[in-house]
Formats: structure tokens, sequence, C-alpha cells
């Protein structure tokens, strides 16, 4: 599926009578391919974030639309978009999002059980590939930072959605994990899926498809593949 | 793992935040439901009472004008006696339909007897205040060492027990009244003179000598539908000394004062405990949601909407307002229902325990208000969370 982003905007209003809005994205066009690793970069409050989130349909932009397929997701009810979420996107935020009452295998098993079976072999194949087949029923607290990390990736791996956006994956990570979670990365977007990472660090561009750059709420290409 | 088990986990995971909210769901199911039952059996007992006392006006002896309420209304054992040719002078007031006396006998609490209780001797020709409260049917004339028991005590009809060394078979029972009166053993005059006769056998002095022909203790009075019952009893006080006639309203009207107030305490007592909890509850809850806002993100994430985020809120706040609920009623049941004669000492009110049926519908009661609450006080935070920023939330660092 083709995900299509036309002239979007996103502005917040400050806080005052008088003051005008803060322009975070302004007129984005942008295209996201299946099969593919597509990479924005930019500096921080460059609006890499805001971007993604107004694409995996967490945010929604003042002005444009975001078409999956022939889906404008921003005209869904709330109910059906997030349900529409849970079967198309995937994401990896940034920082911690385990949910701290559930087990790690819970924490794979419960977005699959909200719009349909949870597969537990499915669940057990991903941990195992993420190298955390030994914490199965541990629960977040007893994680590291790269262990909640491979997580939140197995999370969206486990996901059947045909996106993947994936926030800052390496930040904080030491070389191993973070080779680990773009290794799998890149074997998602291998199997058909469309990738999107989002991060300020030069070695995930390695892996990269497309690489994107954002500055002052634009956004222009420097790698095509 | 199904995410309709998800309000379960959370409670369970959470043992001190969920303990805290069962806490306060149970102080006020208890509240309810005791403050409930408490008033509802007071009311019971007060209306019993009236209906049982059946004579509008009780005549005693002058002195004793201040223990017939204590006998009546707390069971308190007491005996005075007036001659009997003042009772036969009572009776010939006019305006009067109906006259029976009743002599006092307090059974002491010695070995002679296996229950302490208040012996009530009747006239079985003249009663009206006794006989018709019989549970069981026994209405021929009562024979000697028959007796007829108040609810209260625990032996049951056809079995006999030891009053002074004499063996007293119970031939019928009353229905409860929430009243002294269920602790009261009723006895021919007959009867009741071989009881004294047993007691000095036996070597008892506290028990009165006088014999039950010659004095009663007091005579219980019907006035006629088209007498003032006022001048029945003004008549009686000025006409013949030695003796106090009571009019039973006035006695009933006194222990509904005490029972309004009491029921006024109660209510305050209900709307401040479910007031507290409510503002408990909603600061609980405001906190709580606060502290789950980035468990909210992820789960809007994940794919909840803000609908079925909103229902695991309230599943959780009704889950933790029922078990709450539960242990409160539980427990209310259990301090209130077997310390309900207790109750009834301490307030010096008769105090009626309603049936099973009435109970069961008081506790459903009780919880249905704690579930009402619980989710009415989550209902702002519900809100609150189930229109988090999950972009902003997520970018938040943890």
């Amino acid at each position: 599926m083709k995900i299509k982003a036309s002239d979007i905007s996103v502005r917040f209003k400050r806080k005052g009578k008088h003051s005008s809005d803060i322009k975070i994205l302004e007129s984005i066009g942008f295209e996201i391919e299946p099969g593919k690793v597509t990479h924005v970069s930019g500096r921080s409050g460059s609006g890499k974030t805001t971007l993604i989130n107004v694409l995996a349909g967490l945010l929604k932009p003042t002005d444009g639309k975001v078409l999956y397929g022939d889906t404008d997701i921003y005209s869904l009810s709330d109910e059906k978009l997030s349900e529409f979420r849970s079967k198309n996107i995937a994401c990896i935020p940034q920082g911690q999002s385990a949910l701290s009452n559930l087990t790690v295998i819970q924490n794979l098993l419960l977005s699959q059980s909200l719009f349909g079976n949870s597969d537990e072999q499915a669940a057990k194949g991903i941990l195992e590939r993420v190298g955390l087949s030994n914490f199965e029923n541990a629960y977040p607290d007893e994680l590291s930072g790269g262990e909640l990390r491979r997580l939140a990736a197995a999370r969206a791996l486990l996901s059947p959605g045909q996106v993947i956006f994936a926030d800052e994956p390496t930040n904080d990570l030491d070389s191993e994990n973070a080779a680990l979670i773009l290794e799998l990365l890149k074997g998602a977007a291998a199997d058909g899926r469309a990738v999107v990472i989002v991060s300020h660090e030069s070695e995930t561009t390695g892996i990269a498809d497309i690489c994107y750059k954002m500055e002052s709420g634009k956004i222009i290409v420097t790698k095509d593949s | 793992m199904d995410a309709k088990n998800l309000p379960f986990i959370n409670i369970t995971k959470k043992p001190l935040r969920t303990t805290a909210l069962c806490l306060i769901s149970a102080l006020l199911a208890a509240a309810l439901f005791g403050g409930s039952i408490i008033v509802l059996s007071l009311r019971s007992g007060l209306e019993s009472l009236q209906q049982r006392l059946g004579a509008d006006v009780i005549v005693v002896p002058d002195e004793a004008a201040g223990e017939i309420e204590g006998i009546l209304l707390q069971g308190t054992p007491g005996y005075f006696y007036m001659d009997r040719s003042v009772a036969e002078r009572v009776g010939e007031t006019p305006g009067i339909e109906k006259k029976s006396s009743q002599y006092f006998l307090v059974s002491a609490k010695a070995d002679c007897c296996t229950v302490k209780v208040q012996i009530i001797g009747f006239d079985d020709e003249s009663d009206f205040t006794v006989k018709p409260w019989l549970s069981s049917a026994h209405k021929e004339k009562l024979g000697l060492y028959e007796i007829i028991t108040g609810s209260g005590l625990t032996a049951k009809v056809g079995s006999k027990i030891n009053l002074y060394g004499k063996s007293c078979k119970i031939v019928g029972k009353l229905e409860e009244s929430g009243t002294g009166l269920d602790t009261a053993v009723y006895a021919t005059n007959e009867t009741v003179k071989e009881l004294i006769k047993g007691s000095e056998e036996q070597g008892i002095s506290v028990l009165a000598k006088q014999d039950p022909n010659d004095v009663v203790s007091s005579v219980y009075i019907k006035v006629k539908d088209d007498t003032d019952i006022s001048d029945v009893v003004s008549r009686i006080n000025q006409d013949i000394d030695g003796v106090r006639a009571v009019r039973t309203s006035t006695m009933i009207t006194g222990t509904a004062d005490k029972l309004s107030v009491m029921t006024s305490v109660i209510s305050a007592m209900i709307a401040v405990v479910w007031l507290l909890a409510v503002m408990i509850l909603l600061a609980a809850f405001s906190v709580s949601a606060n502290e789950r806002r980035r468990e909210f993100a992820v789960l809007r994430l994940i794919g909840f909407s803000r609908k079925k985020l909103s229902r695991l809120l309230l599943s959780e706040s009704l889950l933790v307002g029922a078990l709450g609920g539960l242990c409160g009623v539980i427990l209310s049941a259990a301090l209130v229902l077997p310390f309900g004669k207790l109750i009834e000492q301490r307030s010096g009110l008769p105090m009626l325990i309603p049936d099973v049926p009435c109970i069961l519908l008081l506790s459903l009661a009780a919880l249905l208000s704690v579930l009402i609450t619980g989710p009415l006080s989550a209902a702002a935070s519900v809100y609150k969370l189930s229109r988090i920023d999950t972009a902003k939330i997520l970018r938040e660092v943890n």
C-alpha cells in the first residue's frame, strides 16, 4: 500500500492573545514506498517527530491529507482510525513504550487481541529474533534500556501493519543493540513493508533507500536509490 | 492475552493503589448499608412497638412511671406492683372498652433458671395485647406451667425451660417485635404463683412475695372509639391516687423523636462519608490519571480508541468499587446484624432487623451506589485521559 501525504501543515497556537502561530510543518508532500527504508533526518526541533506522528495517524495536521491507498485516514472516526492504525501501522516511539503491568509476551499480544486473535507462537518467534526469548515472562522493569527498545521493535514487527515508523530507534543504545534494531528494520523492508526511520544519527542512513532532510518545517530529498 | 482482561491485570498489578481505592469504596458501602439497616431496623422496631402495645393507655404505679419504657423498649427487667383493687378502680373509668392487667416478675440470674427473663403474668380472659401476636397457633387458654415466649428466646415451641425449679412448657411463641418484649415469658397468674412458690422453696429472696391475685404491675387499656384518650388519662391521674396513666402514643412520640434525631445523625454521617469518598476518589483518580498518561498514550498508539480507553478506566473503577463495596457490605453486616441487640441497648430504641430479602435488597442498593460513585468520580479523569495528546506524551522523556 502506498502512503501519500499531500500539502501537510502543522501549526500550533501560541499562548497569549496576540501571538502568531508556531509553524512546525509547512506544506509538505511526502510518499512512502513499500519495501523501502525511508530515512528522515534533521536537527532537534526541525519537525521530524511531528511528521511521523502525522503520517502514523497520531496527530491531525492543520492542513493537508494523509492517504493510505485511497483512505484519507483523518476523515475516519476515532474508532475507525484506531482500528486502522492497529491493522496497518506499527510504531516504535521514542523512549520506553512497554506497559509496566504486562509481561513481555503480554505486551506483544495485547495489540493483536484488540482486533483479532493473538498468535502466541508468532510472538515467541519474534522474541527469539530480537533476542528476548529468555524474558518472555519478565516485566518491563526487569529489562534494560536496550532490551526495552528491542521489545518495542518486536511489537512493531509482530504487528500486521505494512508500514513501520521508528522514531530515533537507536537513540541511547550501544552499537550492538543499535545494529540489531537496524537489521530488523531492514529485514522488515525486505519483507515488503515500508519502513520510515526518523533520526538525527548518521549511522541509520546506511540502511536507507531514500533519505530526506528536514529544515525549518520543510523537507528535501538528499538520497534516492 | 485478551484485551478484556486488562482492567483486571491493571488493578491486581497495583495492589497498593487498588487497596486504597477499595478501602474508600468499602467505607462508603459500609456506611450506606450499615446506616440504612440501622435506620430501617429502628423504624420497624418503632412501628412494631406501636402495633404490639395494642393499648391506648398503660397504667402503672406512680413510682414506676419511668420504668415501664425501659421494660417495653429495652427489656430492662423490673418489678413494681399496685393493689388489684386499684386496678379495678381504673377499670371503672368511663370510656374504657377493654382492660387487661399484667404482673411483672424478674427471673433471677441464679442457677434456678436456664435463662434470665422478664416473666409476665397475664390475664388470659381479658388479654388483648399478648395472644394476638402469637406466631404459632395456640389460641386455647394457657394451663398451669404452660408459657408463651418472646421471639428472642431460642427455646422452641414444645420444649421446656426451667424457671425457679419448675419445668415450664412453651406452648406458643410471639412474633418478633424488636423490643424488650422479645425476651419476655408470658404465663397465667396461676403459673406465676407457682413460680413464686418455687423461688421461696429455693430460698431466692429477690423475688417479690406479692400474690398475683392481690397485686398487678400494669393495666392495659383500650379506649372506646368515641372517647378522647386524653380525657381517660387525665381522669385516671386525677381520680386515682398512687398510679400514673401514660398514653402509649406519648411514649411512642418520645421514642419517635429519638429515632428522628438518630436517623438525621446517620443520614448526615452517610452524606459526609459519601462526600468524602467522592472527594478522595476524585483526587485519587486524578493523581492516577496523571501518573498513567504515558501508559494511555502507549495504549492509544497500539490501537485503543478513546471509547476503548474510557471503557478500560471505567471497568477498573467498577471492579475496585465492586470489590470494595462487597467487602464493605459484608463487614458492615458482620458488625451491625449480630450486634443489633447492643445497638438497641445503647440507643434505647426498639430495633427490628429487616428480613433476609430486605437485607439483600439493601446490600444491592449499597453496592449499586458504590458502583455508581466510583465511575462517577473517575469520569473527569476518564474524559481527560481519553483526550490525551498521544503524540505529545510519547515525545516526553520517561
